[in-house]
């Protein structure tokens, strides 16, 4: 049955389209509107005054981060899964997210960021490297892929906990509330402040997944097979888990909890092009990208009270896709 | 020397001795029989002499070379691989999965040349399953995902194949036909070390037979050296009742009490 309709290099193309005609659109969309020449001249520094602070300080920021934190989540969910053998992988399942989230919550409880201003994003990042510190641990010793799911089921729970005690201690309902929105996920009032706190990592993230293309095709007759065809295994495995931490780390620190893109990116991938690991990173990439500005535009839409978070749109709109693609894919799958 | 030469190979698991002292040749352009009773350490045999075996020791030779002086890949360009059960994790297509025996030929950024595609074709021609290159290898049968997974590790041109019960639940038909893949194959100069269970397979096709009984090798050589009943008995706990038909010799088995 997974026969490709279409081959990887042409569906890349298609989603570079699909990026950039995406990303302008969502740039005269919000509470102020705006032509597309008035976007353009923006861009290019020829508007007035509010409309390039509105376009380039305010909106492009936003679709920027967007951009960036998509195709981190896509393409490590992507490697992960392929890695770790497992369609259920997604960059959550490492501990990552969660424990990045631990070290914002931390920040808010302490009022850290009253003191230093980047110091949520900050506390985030160290929560998601003390994470990424425990697994590279376990994967570095003698460890099965099913020992690594499990260690990152472990550091989640934990971390999911400790949050929780956090929460419950929270001196104020304020406090509450604030720890509460973060949770949730947002691209709101990003600055390129974020994009410059968080575009190291992602790029240091993004570089250890070069060169992985071939360890995670052979990945799919297991460890041994893989290791016969000349492979690391272990450097392979490290890569993908350091890379795949230190970028989703710094997307959590800058966005918030985002969860389900990581997960369903990969999945409809491969009802495009097949099954093929290495095949599905660069797309699952720009998918994820394409998906999280997509979400984003939805919590734009005006609400009777208060505002649609970016997170819990990607969880409304993605669980129920992923329950239709595992529906779809379940005779392949087996 | 053109062979594989397997020196002393022990492994010790949580203070258990798995393998002791193994040591045995494969020379290119024979196909060598691995036969022993389940938990003899075959599987282990085979993984030890790949690298895969984190605490063997003792050494294996390639042609008079440490085979530990070579680099994963190329190990991978002169021994291939078939594991036991062959597992597979994704859905992939029969000429995709093919393809993965020439990951040890390619550097990092390499996508497959003409010349390689039209190795695939040929090794899937040459196990016979040329015409199922577009089947996802979830819809295969046993008999044609043995072949398909054969044809993944011969696709590697490798001058040794080990190959880890390539039979496995398979109808005589297809026993017979992966049997005389594995032959050829020894014909065309390479070496071929087979993990069997069926005896009379071990006797009709290998040209050696090493068995193997707690992780010692309790006798090597000829089919007819080796199937004694003394062995068997000894390594199986059978008898066995021979029957000589024109030149070949049937072996059916019995318990010995």
């Amino acid at each position: 049955m997974p026969t490709s309709i279409i081959n990887h290099q042409k569906l890349n193309i298609i989603l570079i389209l699909v990026l950039i005609i995406l990303s302008f659109f969502s740039l005269f969309i919000g509470t102020v509107a705006f032509s597309p020449s008035d976007v353009f001249l923006a861009l290019i520094g020829q508007a007035d005054d509010t409309t390039t602070i509105i376009i380039n300080e305010l909106r492009l920021p936003r679709v920027l981060l967007g951009a960036l934190a998509g195709a981190t989540l896509g393409l490590s969910g992507a490697s992960l899964q392929g890695m770790l053998r497992n369609p259920l992988a997604d960059p959550g399942i490492i501990g990552v997210s969660a424990s990045a989230g631990l070290g914002a919550v931390m920040a808010i409880y302490f009022g850290l960021s009253e003191i230093f201003p980047a110091a949520i994003q900050l506390m985030a990042i160290a929560g998601a490297l003390v994470a990424t510190f425990i697994l590279v641990i376990v994967a570095a010793r003698e460890s099965s892929v099913l020992t690594l799911i499990l260690a990152g089921i472990g550091i989640s729970s934990l971390a999911t906990a400790a949050i929780s005690l956090v929460m419950n201690f929270a001196p104020n309902p304020m406090t509450l509330q604030d720890m509460v929105m973060w949770m949730l996920g947002s691209l709101e009032n990003r600055t390129s402040a974020d994009i410059s706190l968080s575009l190291p990592f992602i790029i240091i993230g993004w570089v250890l997944h070069i060169g992985i293309s071939h360890g995670l095709d052979a990945s799919s007759l297991g460890d041994d097979a893989a290791r016969s065809l000349g492979i690391d295994t272990k450097k392979m495995q490290l890569k993908i888990i350091l890379g795949g931490a230190i970028s989703v780390g710094a997307v959590v620190a800058v966005c918030g909890t985002i969860g389900f893109v990581g997960l369903i990116v990969p999945h409809i991938i491969r009802r495009i092009i097949g099954y093929r690991p290495s095949q599905l990173l660069i797309p699952s990439a720009l998918m994820g990208a394409i998906l999280l500005i997509s979400a984003d535009l939805l919590t734009r839409i005006p609400m009777g009270h208060g505002q649609l978070r970016l997170g819990v749109v990607t969880a409304i709109i993605g669980a129920p896709a992923f329950l239709y693609i595992i529906y779809k894919t379940r005779r392949a799958m087996r | 020397m053109n062979r594989l030469a397997i020196k002393n190979i022990s492994v010790t698991l949580d203070n258990n001795d798995i393998l002791k002292d193994v040591s045995f040749d494969l020379p290119r352009g024979k196909l060598v029989g691995l036969i022993g009773p389940n938990g003899a350490g075959k599987s282990i045999l085979v993984r030890s002499i790949l690298g895969l075996v984190e605490n063997a020791q003792g050494q294996i030779l390639l042609d008079d070379k440490n085979l530990s002086d070579f680099s994963l890949k190329e190990k991978a360009q002169h021994i291939s691989y078939a594991p036991q059960g062959a597992p597979v994790h994704w859905p992939l297509n029969v000429d995709h999965l093919v393809s993965l025996g020439l990951i040890p030929h390619l550097s990092p950024w390499q996508s497959l040349s003409l010349e390689q595609n039209n190795l695939i074709q040929k090794a899937l021609q040459k196990t016979d399953v040329l015409h199922l290159s577009n089947r996802c290898v979830t819809t295969l049968s046993g008999g044609e995902r043995a072949r398909v997974m054969l044809a993944r590790a011969m696709v590697t041109g490798s001058q040794y194949l080990l190959a880890d019960e390539p039979t496995p639940a398979l109808d005589p038909y297809h026993q017979i036909k992966i049997m005389e893949i594995l032959k050829e194959l020894a014909w065309a100069n390479h070496g071929v070390l087979v993990v069997l269970h069926d005896l009379n397979m071990a006797h009709k096709y290998c040209d050696q037979l090493i068995l193997l009984n707690d992780g010692i090798i309790i006798s090597q050589g000829t089919p007819n050296e080796v199937l004694t009943d003394q062995n068997l008995s000894d390594a199986y706990q059978i008898k066995v009742h021979r029957i000589k038909n024109n030149h070949e010799t049937f072996l059916i088995p019995t318990a010995l009490n």
